[in-house]
């Protein structure tokens, strides 16, 4: 639980507590006031943190735009003074808080963010005054490896999501001439940062942007360097994945104060939901051979990472799960089994198990969350419930006749269950 | 890590920085210092760079070599074009080399793609931006525009070669310099 949530719990037990004589009603006033007080303090010092980053980075895409302009006025070697005395600048303003040794996380924060930034400006200064030729490929790698120790010697997480879209796009341009391994090993240098932020509070906003950015880059990459193979791969390696997300979700970050510091869970849980719509309709796919499944493995260490790396991290995850009594989770986490038996093996019924699926997940969620009175996932089951019924209506790949026959039967089902709950409740129907 | 550690890595990271600025600016002020000035015929248009600016981005006309192979996307890798001077005084690829060639001026580039049967390769030269002020570059654009409409398709680049190397010192339309054109 983070301090914050800490301190309302504790608001929250203070009455309780002078009820049972823990505390008398001056110490129980004691603490409130001084709980309260420390409260707006850790508001405003999160205000200021986001100020100097918001200045820093505007001034520093500000700079970027000014000299793009391109001032015909100015010569080569002033151009070429300016970009270095720009890089000095950045270094100085960035240096000052590595000196001081107890630098507030804002001027951490924002001081290496225009770094990073002014480094790449004083870059494209330098490409702009001599007409070095297009390549963006070589100036983002360039510019991101400059800058990621940034990173380690700020302890900062900004240069650290600049580093991800950066590295993430290198890799998305770079992948048909220089291959997918490039990427995992830039992603990797990051990885200790990640570690260390989490050790220290996994639950902390800063921990929770990087944890955002790492997840949306690892799908987007994934899905492209896995499309690149057959359309076989790019299923089983998404799901696999999304339910690795969210399982790692329920082991990890449950405590988590807010939904948006759970970007696994919600992306592993909305992806999931998306991908069971797309293979609800008719969908064809390929088996997978066992040989053909070998040769990915063996052709790489994209092959390695998703071909074995992740179906492992999948089963454990999904282990700890069940075993931690979290077994809930599966109703989500068992996505990619279903993948695996509906569509891979060739069976040609994926759109029917797809269609299950989403119906059974829908009320499960429906269910679940009129029993626990969480209305964010009544919501949920009851949108699932409703798209799945709009898509088969309007679904022309199906005969009126069956999609008729299957609506009647469900329908029926409902008002049956709705009866059968009214009679054991002992009311009028 | 405490904060010598920090300092000492801050300090590397400036020295790494400084030394990708400088060699850039030190290798292209080499360039156009000590390279011979070679003329290529270019077709020049106006695009935009988000982080560079506006530019107005040519394609060298002579951007073919004749190569024997092999070759693959996937293999990739530098060549050396080696350069030629026309009856007409522009410059042409006689060559690709895997290594600098001995004696004879060359352009280091990459192949963007090769033809087995015509034995040809065309080139990904490192001679495809001119940049040019937000206000300069458009009406560079339109100026070449009107200077084609009477077929006279003659814009080309000043580009100095040295080592290998090539910059771009000017781009011309007819024998005049285009930030003259467009002032």
């Amino acid at each position: 639980m983070t301090r914050k949530g800490n301190i309302q719990w504790l608001l929250g037990e203070l009455p309780g507590w002078v009820g049972q004589g823990v505390l008398t009603p001056e110490q129980a006033e004691s603490l409130r006031r001084h709980y309260r007080s420390a409260q707006p303090a850790a508001g405003r010092g999160w205000l200021l943190t986001l100020f100097a980053i918001l200045g820093a980075v505007l001034i520093g895409f500000g700079i970027i735009l000014l000299l793009a302009h391109n001032w015909e006025q100015i010569s080569r070697p002033v151009r070429a003074g300016m970009s270095l005395a720009l890089l000095l600048f950045g270094q100085v303003m960035a240096g000052r808080a590595v000196v001081r040794q107890a630098a507030a996380a804002g001027l951490r924060e924002a001081s290496s963010a225009f770094l990073m930034l002014v480094a790449g400006a004083s870059l494209a200064l330098i490409a702009q005054t001599y007409h070095v030729a297009a390549d963006m490929e070589s100036f983002i790698l360039t510019w991101m490896l400059l800058g990621l120790p940034l990173v380690y010697t700020h302890r900062a997480v900004l240069p650290a999501v600049f580093y991800l879209a950066g590295v993430s796009s290198w890799s998305l341009m770079a992948l048909e001439t220089c291959g997918p391994t490039g990427y995992w090993l830039l992603i990797a240098l990051l990885l200790p940062f990640l570690w260390a932020r989490i050790r220290e509070d996994r639950y902390q906003a800063r921990a929770a942007l990087l944890l955002w950015g790492l997840a949306v880059s690892l799908l987007i990459l994934s899905g492209v360097i896995t499309g690149e193979q057959e359309d076989e791969y790019l299923l089983l390696m998404f799901s696999l994945l999304l339910a690795s997300f969210y399982l790692a979700d329920a082991l990890w970050l449950e405590g988590a104060p807010t939904a948006w510091q759970r970007p696994t869970k919600l992306l592993g849980a909305g992806g999931i939901v998306i991908m069971a719509f797309i293979l609800s309709f008719e969908w064809e796919a390929g088996r997978l051979s066992f040989q053909e499944y070998a040769a990915f493995v063996g052709g790489g260490l994209s092959g390695v990472l998703l071909g074995v790396c992740l179906p492992l991290l999948y089963l454990a995850t999904a282990g700890r799960a069940v075993l931690g009594g979290r077994g809930g989770r599966m109703v989500f986490g068992v996505f990619p089994l279903l993948v695996w038996i509906g569509v891979l093996a060739g069976q040609g019924r994926g759109w029917l198990i797809a269609n299950g699926y989403l119906f059974g997940l829908g009320l499960f969620l429906l269910v679940s969350g009129a029993r626990q009175r969480q209305l964010g996932k009544t919501n949920g089951g009851m949108l699932i419930l409703g798209a799945l019924i709009i898509i088969r209506f309007f679904d022309s790949d199906l005969s009126f006749v069956a999609k008729g026959i299957v609506f009647i039967l469900l329908g029926l089902g409902f008002l049956g269950a709705n009866w059968i709950m009214l009679r054991r409740k002992g009311g009028a129907p | 890590m405490n904060r010598r550690v920090l300092l000492v890595l801050f300090l590397a990271a400036c020295v790494a920085q400084w030394v990708a600025a400088t060699w850039k600016i030190a290798e292209r002020e080499l360039i156009l210092r000590l390279g011979h000035v070679y003329k290529f015929k270019t077709a020049p248009m106006d695009p935009v760079d988000a982080f560079r600016g506006r530019y107005v981005a040519v394609r060298v006309e002579q951007n073919t070599a004749p190569f024997e192979g092999p070759w693959t996307r996937k293999q990739g890798g530098w060549f050396f074009a080696e350069l030629a001077v026309g009856e007409d005084g522009f410059a042409r690829f006689v060559r690709l080399h895997r290594r600098p060639p001995a004696g004879a001026p060359a352009i280091r580039t990459r192949i963007a793609s090769f033809n087995v049967q015509e034995q040809k390769a065309w080139l990904n030269l490192p001679l495809d931006r001119f940049y040019m002020s937000e206000r300069q570059a458009p009406e560079a654009e339109r100026a070449y525009r009107e200077h084609s409409r009477q077929d006279a398709q003659d814009a080309w680049l000043a580009v100095r070669v040295w080592r290998g190397r090539a910059a771009i010192e000017n781009l011309y339309i007819g024998d005049r310099p285009i930030l003259d054109v467009v002032r």
